[in-house]
């Protein structure tokens, strides 16, 4: 088995992954091609891609795994509906005829998306929180680690404790559903009126501006924390079980009312609800990590599965947990499973010598920046960019890099495509919107005017990881933007500590107040020369000109729109947004230039 | 310019036999005497119109999707009706036994720790 594809489908947030002799080539998430927000169909688009980008046929594949084990979970799905009766009626006859079809037959659903595939492929399966465990240790730059993989469900699981050395994976204990921490903060994210599994984030970036008033009630009435570390939801909060609903009446009661609606306004009580689940998540991931602890003796810990992304929690746990070290998948999410299936599947192939033979870790990681998607070359781009009529110029490095950096000290919000795709929720500066995070007005700016998103929403900074250290209190490198720590003090300005509420958006907190939340904090991406050299030379070009080695990072796309791909959707997206300058390779656009002042979108606009 | 792909044989197909239930209906009311003409030009146009909507699918195509959306409303309504009695006729009883047999499925009861053994990942082969 060389040529290994692993697949993530049918949950939300579907996609593939390619490994040829273990080598990662390729992955993508398929909502970046099909342009629908977390698309959880059959990942056809991705996995072309991946093809495309190793230079194989549907017929060169020798093994496909999917990242779980469907019968398993499908005996899960009835043995709930056996524990709720009598209730679940109509849950059970909405959600059975999906299982009835792809769901189940995995195989079947492979051999239709994949028309050409050979006879004798190998279907594999591994469980899901296996291959959480895997995507979290195998591409990690560890010899030996503990493994902690939490998110809402996969099969029984929702919660595993693993011990990782060279490529075997050992799990050791688990914790099962439906007491779940992912579930657990996905109701309180529906609860505050964001979609679930795409607004999690969202509910994080509120829990600074409220107070953490309700967190003994729900330690009291929603999850009892153990002094192990283990945890048991109270069901009698919640109807996930039985109904669409994430909560119920006795839910909205502890809690002070009706769930909110999506574009009801935001008050104080959403707030002090999003610190009070964002404390309490953190209380029992320390309490997770601890016992991780305990049973490995590990130095290092490697995080994978939704609740990994919550970088606020990581933040805490490099800073105050008990690993020296600590390694976190960039697609932590479902999406991150297509390449850990993939990555347990070669490991324990017999041409490798099975999960017994050694491993040896990559530096920095194997994950080549997460930058696993496809690229575009500057002529494809152009041919793309000439059927809209685009106006743009060609430079060569030094030009483009002197007039992005011009542009961004002067105010202009840059639209910035490079190289290849990312893989995983964050764009990590080749699908990026870049700014200036000196100026006070950006962080408005950009959420109201460029991604029509809510106003409290702050922005990531990106940094030259040699100057890191003069400008945030963080002592290791944070490559993927899943570490929050605070801006250092040296860089941060009083504030009127009587504020409240979005009152303290209002206030400058910083040098960099368009990337400093309003507690002081930051979600940092610190690059290299080697993790991304284009993103580097700009950063440098910036810090030239400036003094400063920091720009503001945000994803390339709008509200409720997967961030973009190709230079088709890049462009559809500069036009149709407040992005004044658009680089995609080395060529040049302004907004001011073009023919157009609006285009059709080619994404499903999903409520976020 | 946008152009639609051209339908498959397939699709003709389908497009041609989305054209026949409103005949049958039309047969149908005849035959019961609601619609006084004869039952057998209904049957005849049946075919008729198949082979029709085979050969010129292009303006078929909107009622065709119309009748799509119409059978998958209907088949999941239909659905849901079987699988709500499957759910009266077998789940219910068997949870409620089961229940009263002191089987406790997902809430492990107050204890002093949660955790429980990993299970032993099975073979990558099995669905299971």
């Amino acid at each position: 088995m060389r040529r290994i594809l692993g697949i993530s489908a049918f949950y939300h947030d579907s996609a593939a992954a390619l490994l040829v002799d273990g080598r990662i080539v390729a992955a993508s998430q398929e909502e970046r091609f099909s342009r629908r927000k977390n698309d959880a169909r059959f990942p056809k688009r991705a996995i072309a891609a991946c093809l495309a980008e190793a230079g194989i046929g549907v017929g060169d594949i020798d093994a496909v795994v999917f990242h779980e084990k469907p019968i398993l979970k499908f005996s899960r799905t009835l043995e709930t509906f056996l524990a709720l009766a009598p209730h679940g009626m109509k849950a059970f006859a909405r959600t059975l005829p999906s299982w009835l079809g792809e769901k189940l037959d995995v195989r079947k659903a492979v051999a239709s998306g994949l028309p050409g595939l050979r006879p004798d492929v190998a279907h594999l399966f591994t469980g899901h929180h296996e291959a959480h465990a895997a995507s979290a240790f195998l591409p990690s730059p560890f010899e030996r680690a503990a493994i902690l993989t939490v998110d809402g469900v996969g099969e029984w699981a929702t919660t595993v404790i693993a011990r990782g050395d060279g490529a075997r994976i050992e799990p050791l204990e688990e914790l099962r559903f439906p007491h779940s921490l992912g579930l657990l903060y996905s109701a309180f994210t529906a609860y505050c009126g964001f979609r679930v599994n795409s607004g999690e984030y969202k509910l994080m970036g509120l829990a600074p501006y409220g107070e953490p008033v309700f967190a003994d009630r729900i330690r009291e009435h929603v999850i009892e924390l153990r002094p192990d570390g283990s945890f048991r939801l109270d069901l009698s909060c919640f109807d996930f079980l039985a109904d669409d609903y994430l909560t119920n009446d006795r839910f909205h009661r502890l809690f002070g009312g009706p769930p909110r609606t999506p574009e009801a306004s935001l008050d104080q009580r959403h707030m002090d609800l999003a610190r009070s689940i964002q404390s309490v998540t953190e209380e029992a991931l320390f309490g997770l990590v601890r016992r991780a602890h305990e049973r490995t003796g590990e130095r290092n810990l490697c995080l994978a599965g939704g609740v990994a992304l919550n970088c606020v929690a990581n933040g805490r746990l490099l800073r105050e947990g008990p690993f020296e070290r600590l390694w976190i998948q960039p697609a932590a999410g479902d999406a991150g499973g297509a390449l850990g299936a993939a990555l347990a599947a070669w490991h324990a192939t017999t041409e490798r010598g099975g999960a017994g033979a050694p491993r040896s870790a990559i530096q920095p990681d194997a994950m080549s920046s997460a930058l696993l998607g496809p690229a575009w070359s500057d002529e494809e781009a152009a041919a793309a960019l000439q059927v809209h009529q685009a106006r743009f110029e060609r430079l060569d490095d030094a030009t483009l890099l002197e007039r992005t950096a011009t542009a961004l000290d002067s105010g202009k919000v840059v639209g910035w495509v490079q190289g290849r795709m990312e893989f995983g929720p964050r764009a990590l500066g080749n699908r990026s919107i870049l700014g200036d995070p000196r100026s006070p007005a950006m962080q408005s700016v950009m959420n109201l005017k460029v991604k029509f998103r809510e106003s409290f929403r702050p922005f990531a900074p990106v940094v030259l990881a040699e100057r890191a250290h003069e400008y945030f209190d963080l002592d290791a490198a944070s490559p993927y933007m899943l570490l929050v720590a605070q801006v250092a003090e040296s860089q941060q300005r009083p504030v009127n500590p009587t504020a409240t509420g979005l009152a303290r958006l209002k206030q400058l907190r910083s040098t960099l107040p368009a990337v400093t939340h309003v507690d002081g904090s930051a979600r940092i991406q610190t690059v290299t020369a080697d993790s991304n050299p284009r993103l580097h030379a700009l950063l440098s070009a910036f810090e030239s000109r400036t003094g400063c080695p920091v720009l503001i990072n945000t994803s390339f796309n709008v509200r409720g729109e997967p961030v973009v791909a190709s230079p088709d959707d890049a462009y559809r997206c500069f036009i149709n947004s407040g992005i004044d300058i658009l680089v995609v390779g080395n060529l040049w656009m302004e907004r001011s230039e073009q023919p157009h002042t609006s285009l059709p979108g080619t994404f499903e606009a999903l409520p976020d | 310019m946008s152009t639609s792909p051209k339908p498959t044989t397939g699709e003709r197909l389908r497009i041609g036999a989305s054209l026949i239930p409103p005949f049958a209906l039309l047969w149908l009311a005849c035959r019961k005497g609601w619609i006084p003409l004869d039952p057998r030009g209904a049957l005849v146009a049946m075919p008729v119109v198949l082979v029709f909507g085979f050969l010129l699918p292009a303006p078929f195509t909107p009622w065709h999707r119309w009748v799509e959306k119409a059978q998958s409303w209907i088949g999941r309504r239909l659905v849901f009706a079987l699988l709500s009695l499957v759910w009266i006729v077998v789940v219910l009883p068997t949870g409620l036994v089961l229940r009263a047999l002191g089987k406790r499925f997902l809430d492990p009861g107050r204890r002093d720790s949660y955790w429980e053994p990993a299970r032993p990942p099975s073979s990558l082969r099995d669905g299971f």
